[in-house]
């Protein structure tokens, strides 16, 4: 009895040393899930449309585009940003591009091994596709999620040596595949707001009726290598979607 | 009275020791800054507060507080990435004034539209290789980041407009050499000698 009662006690301290550890919920993101996958297998969504043959085919095109994203992603980015004395901060707008290289992107194609095609109200195809001509390496991060369920990267950036990682965010668009778009687009512009090779920055001082006026702009440039979408989240209570990516060093 | 006498003798003993005794002062009170935890439950980090600095690296901070954590983020690396370029434009003409001033050229009209010149490159030239270093979240949801910049990147971005100055002064035989001291001031200046 004593030392079923020692082993009690032993088992309640070690549960309340653990992480609690929630999976998300299950759903279209689900289906998007590649983390158990090597780093050469990407995953691509189409969005609904009107037949089968046509929604996998943009899904094994978006797959194939996120191997040329990886490879190089130029972004750009322009602000201006206007603040007065006594109204404080009056505009902050921002402009941001992104290109990538798409002249190889039929010959990639050609290249990929469909691992599984699956199909969703919300996503249209997933397919998930192996890239051959790149090595299959161990993922650079998997999340952890907090008592919420919640990925910790919402709040906290992971730390991996010789990678950098953005978290972008944004509402809910129509299309499940355009919310997703616009998030890692966010992630990606974070990871050139974190590092960028080339900035741009004048700023203007100026009084009129006794009101200082100050305006700034602002313009950055860069060249992401090894964009990844690391993970992605759906959050219900502020219905937004998350992304957290990664590029090299 | 030998009573007297020893009693005499012990406390004389005891002033001149106590003569000798060095006074310990009181260690003056250190002032315990308080902890303050961010929102994410991370202690406020000393570079929120105070400068950082290195001979390699210029660092600078900035603040954000917007509509959602990304926003902030965005603002902040913006301030601080538009210090540095204030810092190094700073930087750029205090050098610039110094040698006009040490070649007694200060009223030279040809020292004066070159120094047009050069602050006009100067605030027309990038940086390169700004990174955020730390990010910090305070209570209220601001966000704070520390950003640097290698100082050999600022060095390198002082090239065009020290070679706008050779051109501005063409007409001197000196050009190739004022050019060579006003970079070696410029080292100077950003090593903080």
């Amino acid at each position: 009895m004593a030392r079923f009662a020692a082993l009690l006690l032993t088992l309640s301290l070690l549960a309340g040393c653990t992480t609690t550890v929630v999976e998300q919920p299950a759903g279209a993101l689900a289906n998007l899930d590649i983390s158990g996958y090597p780093s050469n297998v990407y995953v691509g969504i189409s969005g609904p449309y009107s037949t089968q043959e046509r929604m996998v085919e943009v899904a094994i095109m978006a797959a194939a585009k996120s191997i040329h994203l990886k490879a190089a992603l130029a972004l750009d980015s322009r602000l201006v940003t206007a603040s007065h004395s006594d109204l404080g901060l009056r505009s902050f707008a921002s402009k941001e591009h992104a290109y990538w290289d798409d002249r190889d992107l039929a010959r990639t194609i050609e290249r990929l091994r469909v691992l599984s095609i699956v199909f969703d109200r919300e996503a249209g195809a997933v397919v998930v596709v192996e890239y051959p001509d790149e090595e299959a390496e161990r993922r650079v991060y998997h999340s952890q999620y907090d008592s919420d369920g919640r990925p910790t990267w919402m709040h906290v950036l992971p730390e991996v040596a010789g990678h950098r990682f953005g978290v972008g965010t944004t509402g809910r668009y129509s299309l499940l595949n355009r919310s997703l778009e616009a998030a890692d687009f966010a992630a990606a512009q974070n990871l050139l707001d974190l590092k960028s090779e080339h900035v741009f920055s004048i700023e203007k001082v100026s009084t009129y009726n006794d009101l200082m006026e100050r305006v700034l702009y602002q313009a950055q440039r860069g060249l992401l290598r090894g964009f990844t979408i690391v993970d992605r989240y759906y959050d219900a209570e502020s219905k937004s979607y998350w992304s957290l990516a990664s590029c090299y060093e | 009275m030998k009573r007297w006498y020893g009693l005499v003798l012990v406390v004389l003993i005891a002033l001149v020791l106590g003569g000798c005794a060095t006074k310990v002062e009181k260690p003056a009170a250190i002032v315990a800054r308080p902890v303050v935890i961010g929102a994410e439950g991370i202690p406020q980090p000393e570079w929120v507060y105070k400068t950082v600095s290195a001979q390699d690296m210029h660092y600078e901070t900035g603040y954000g507080k917007m509509s959602d954590k990304q926003t902030s983020i965005k603002r902040a690396t913006v301030e601080a990435k538009n210090k540095i370029a204030e810092w190094v434009s700073t930087s750029v003409k205090e050098v610039v004034v110094t040698y006009l001033n040490d070649a007694g050229s200060g009223d030279n009209r040809q020292a004066l539209d070159a120094m047009e010149v050069v602050s006009q490159q100067v605030a027309e030239a990038t940086l390169s290789g700004v990174t955020t270093e730390e990010l910090w979240v305070d209570v209220d949801g601001g966000v704070w980041v520390l950003c640097s910049i290698p100082m050999v990147n600022v060095e390198r971005n002082f090239e065009p407009a020290a070679e706008a100055v050779v051109e501005a002064f063409s007409e001197s035989e000196a050009a190739a050499a004022a050019n060579a001291k006003m970079k070696d001031a410029f080292a100077n200046l950003l090593k903080g000698i």
